[in-house]
């Protein structure tokens, strides 16, 4: 935590901000290229969380798949369980960007997705 | 539907993907096979009925919701299990679980080992940290059914 805080004052707080904002961009286009997906999170004011499923699929395989990938994301209700009970929903996938990532990690995590859907599919 | 009839409808599912299955899993070369065919597995044991999936079976530690019932033919000593899971490859990792320790005697099931069998089926280096946990969440509440 503390080498984390420490990360976060060397940066400047908006320049995090929009180089978030430049990875969510790339990502929520490309999801836009991956057919069965129900996403969750809106492309406006977010803080660099994207929760999505893959239609008819539980969130633990899509989650199982992508990290036979190497893309480490949570599956499940995320200790939200009321929340995810009131939407009807088993859970949801969530990727999260930070400012360590980067384009190639946004093109990996898009590349896993897709490959996840065309097993989850066929 | 009965315990019974759900643990007659479990027992070819399970004869078939031992003998089927199993060896196919162990062959595939790449982790994109073995989840196709872990995914196959789940499909092809029974559906638990909704009624009968009540609190008391549910597994905790599992990522995803999963059941397990168990019967225990004592003159013969013999342990019997059905299980369901809302997800799928789950299902198809709790379907091989399965095969192998259904009709175990007490002795076995309290010697078996399960890390090893996953070993032997060349499947341990394919399961997320997660994943293994939940096997080990249901491999316990197995064990829990030794006398």
């Amino acid at each position: 935590m503390a080498g984390a805080t420490s990360l976060i004052q060397k940066l400047n707080i908006n320049e995090i901000k929009s180089y978030k904002a430049m990875l969510l961009k790339q990502f929520f286009g490309g999801l836009q290229q991956i057919p069965g997906l129900d996403i969750l999170s809106s492309p406006v004011h977010n803080a660099g969380i994207v929760a999505l499923n893959v239609q008819g699929e539980h969130p633990a395989n899509v989650a199982e798949l992508l990290n036979q990938q190497a893309v480490a994301v949570r599956g499940g209700q995320h200790c939200a369980m009321p929340f995810f009970s009131q939407l009807g929903l088993a859970g949801a996938v969530r990727f999260s960007f930070a400012p360590y990532n980067n384009e190639a990690d946004v093109t990996t995590s898009l590349q896993a997705l897709t490959q996840a859907v065309e097993i989850l599919t066929a | 539907m009965t315990l019974d009839q759900l643990l007659a409808d479990t027992k070819p599912a399970l004869s078939q993907i031992y003998t089927d299955d199993l060896p196919e899993l162990s062959q595939a070369r790449d982790w994109q096979s073995k989840y196709r065919i872990l995914m196959q597995l789940g499909r092809k044991l029974p559906p638990m009925p909704e009624k009968m999936k009540q609190p008391p079976l549910l597994v905790k530690g599992c990522e995803s919701r999963a059941w397990l019932m168990h019967y225990y033919n004592q003159h013969q000593d013999q342990h019997y299990f059905v299980l369901d899971s809302e997800a799928r490859i789950v299902k198809g990792l709790m379907a091989i679980m399965l095969c192998l320790v259904n009709g175990m005697s007490n002795a076995e099931l309290k010697k078996f080992d399960l890390a090893q069998a996953f070993d032997k089926l060349n499947l341990k280096p394919y399961l997320s940290q997660s994943r293994s946990s939940g096997l080990n969440a249901m491999m316990l509440r197995i064990k829990a059914c030794c006398h």
